[in-house]
């Protein structure tokens, strides 16, 4: 059964207000391609690491 | 002066570090675009500046120096602080962002009363104030050593040019660089850690030729070192470790300087996503960083510890060696950045207008945050050139830090939670903290071991739920809280 939201609990109020927004999405364009090259980059460093252990 | 490849490519970085400071300054147009970059940083951005900032000297230079000292157990400074980052992302973040505020000390306004906010932007201005200086003299520091230059004046050219990066875009100079910061570091550092083990370590005469860690504990055995303790990431015993998580916990939640990237965020899930990726980020360095503090310590490249990382940078490949050089200058820059940010955002914000100038309109505001980006940093900047035994007095700021924690946790989770033991508790931390610190009047540390993080932590704690257990809730109380905060208690 779905709990019935209490609308004074101050959890309740910042966190379920903004989830009906449109703007939540987590990644844009930019963040793309950080998120490859970042990827790159922390492959690389295990690499190094692992090839130098 | 020593011209050095390693110098070239640190002037060729700095150059171009202030450029990209200058470049976002189009990005500014009001006040909130250089507090809180407009509030539409991305991912990207959040989680490369909050790795940036956390990364700091302490990450880098200070853990070469610990395993120069001690050994590889080191390697728990990142995971602790990881795990910091990780409890600030879940647990906190969301709530600062989802509340629009700027400063850490402005959530306490909405989670408390007027004081309680009052007394937590005047400690952290103070403390911030402080901490910026020591962070400019370490910078100074590893530019004296690379460069050769007088350490007062590298201090001094260092901070002035902070300043100058930091009044162009704010948060935005800081968002721009960072980027460049992690692609420096995050490159930089492991290609040196890996042309140290698999090239340097075994042309060590002790090393038996073999490269990667068993040359390395060769030499160490050679040097009459217990090569197996060294090693071990045990090396420093439980409580230090301990110390380490517990200070990751205690100290970033409410670091005003390493978290307010996230007020920064387009939206609450990046705001909250974002520290998670930057733990994810800071993880392996001191397994980088304290690989090469050994190695200077196994080849006797120098008798200070605190000299460890730039003295294996520049006696390995000069271009290797330089792009190190500049990772661990991009770390100390981006500290020094985050933490005179952060202390002009609560004095121009909390301190200046919303307290003494309340009334006054964004152009106002943008015009005193760039003011005293201006007043901080280039007092700062001669404060690092004319005092650098302040060093120790760091201690001011992870007490405040503790205590913030303290209070914002509590205010988070806890009904009873009363303004005053908010305001009390932030003012026995920082009592406690400098008899702690100054051994006031007794060898505290003697008996307790805590580090002082944990110790300002501890009697926050307690003071915190003994005054909310006794501190009955009045009408005044309720009237001094916001209409929202009221409701839900």
């Amino acid at each position: 059964m779905k709990k019935k939201i209490d609308e004074n609990n101050l959890y309740n109020e910042i966190t379920i207000a903004d989830l009906e927004t449109k703007d939540l999405a987590l990644l844009d364009k930019s963040d793309k391609v950080f998120m490859i090259t970042y990827l790159l980059i922390f492959i690389f460093g295990i690499i190094l690491t692992v090839v130098s252990i | 002066m020593i011209i050095s490849t390693q110098l070239i490519i640190l002037i060729v970085y700095f150059v171009f570090i202030i450029f990209l400071g200058i470049v976002a300054m189009k990005k500014v147009k009001g006040s909130e675009d250089l507090l809180v970059a407009g509030r539409s940083l991305g991912m990207m951005f959040v989680s490369v500046s909050i790795a940036a900032e956390y990364m700091g000297g302490l990450g880098t230079i200070g853990t070469a120096e610990v395993a120069f000292n001690q050994g590889m157990g080191v390697i728990w400074y990142h995971i602790a602080s990881a795990c910091g980052l990780m409890l600030f992302g879940f647990g906190f973040a969301h709530y600062y962002r989802k509340y629009n505020v700027i400063t850490v000390p402005e959530y306490l306004y909405y989670l408390y009363d007027i004081k309680t906010w009052k007394v937590a932007s005047v400690l952290n201005v103070v403390g911030y104030w402080l901490f910026t200086i020591i962070q400019m003299t370490a910078m100074g520091s590893l530019v004296a050593s690379v460069t050769g230059f007088d350490l007062r004046w590298s201090a001094l050219i260092c901070g002035i040019a902070m300043t100058i990066y930091l009044l162009a875009a704010g948060m935005w100079s800081v968002a721009f660089t960072s980027v460049a910061f992690i692609v420096t570091i995050g490159i930089g550092i492991p290609l040196a850690f890996w042309w140290v083990m698999v090239r340097e370590v075994p042309l060590m005469v002790n090393s038996g030729g073999i490269a990667g860690f068993a040359g390395l504990a060769n030499a160490l055995l050679a040097s009459g070192l217990d090569a197996k303790h060294m090693l071990s990431p045990f090396s420093l015993g439980f409580m230090v470790i301990l110390g380490y998580f517990l200070g990751g916990v205690l100290g970033i939640p409410a670091a005003q300087a390493t978290i307010n990237f996230s007020f920064g965020a387009r939206n609450w899930k990046v705001a909250r996503l974002a520290p998670i990726l930057a733990a994810i980020l800071i993880l392996p360095l001191s397994i980088w960083t304290g690989s090469m503090g050994l190695f200077a310590r196994a080849a006797g490249l120098t008798a200070n510890p605190k000299l460890a990382l730039g003295a294996t940078l520049m006696n390995i490949n000069p271009i290797i060696g330089g792009i190190g050089i500049a990772g661990i200058f991009a770390a100390l820059v981006s500290t020094v950045a985050g933490i005179l940010f952060g202390c002009s955002s609560i004095m121009a914000k909390d301190v200046w207008q919303r307290w003494l100038h309340p009334g006054t309109d964004d152009k106002y505001l943008a015009k005193w945050t760039r003011l005293w980006i201006l007043i901080i940093g280039v007092s700062s900047a001669f404060g690092a050139m004319t005092l650098p035994k302040i060093l120790h007095q760091a201690y001011f700021v992870y007490s405040i830090r503790s205590a913030l924690m303290i209070c914002v946790a509590f205010g988070l989770w806890w009904k009873a939670a009363h303004p005053n033991a908010a305001f009390w508790s932030m003012v026995v931390a920082l009592v406690g903290g400098t008899m702690y610190q100054f051994n006031i009047p007794i060898d505290f540390k003697a008996f307790f071991h805590l580090h002082i993080a944990v110790w300002c932590g501890l009697l926050s704690f307690i003071t915190f739920i003994i005054i909310s257990l006794f501190s009955k809730w009045t009408s005044q109380t309720a009237s001094e809280l916001p209409p929202m905060v009221h409701n839900s208690r």
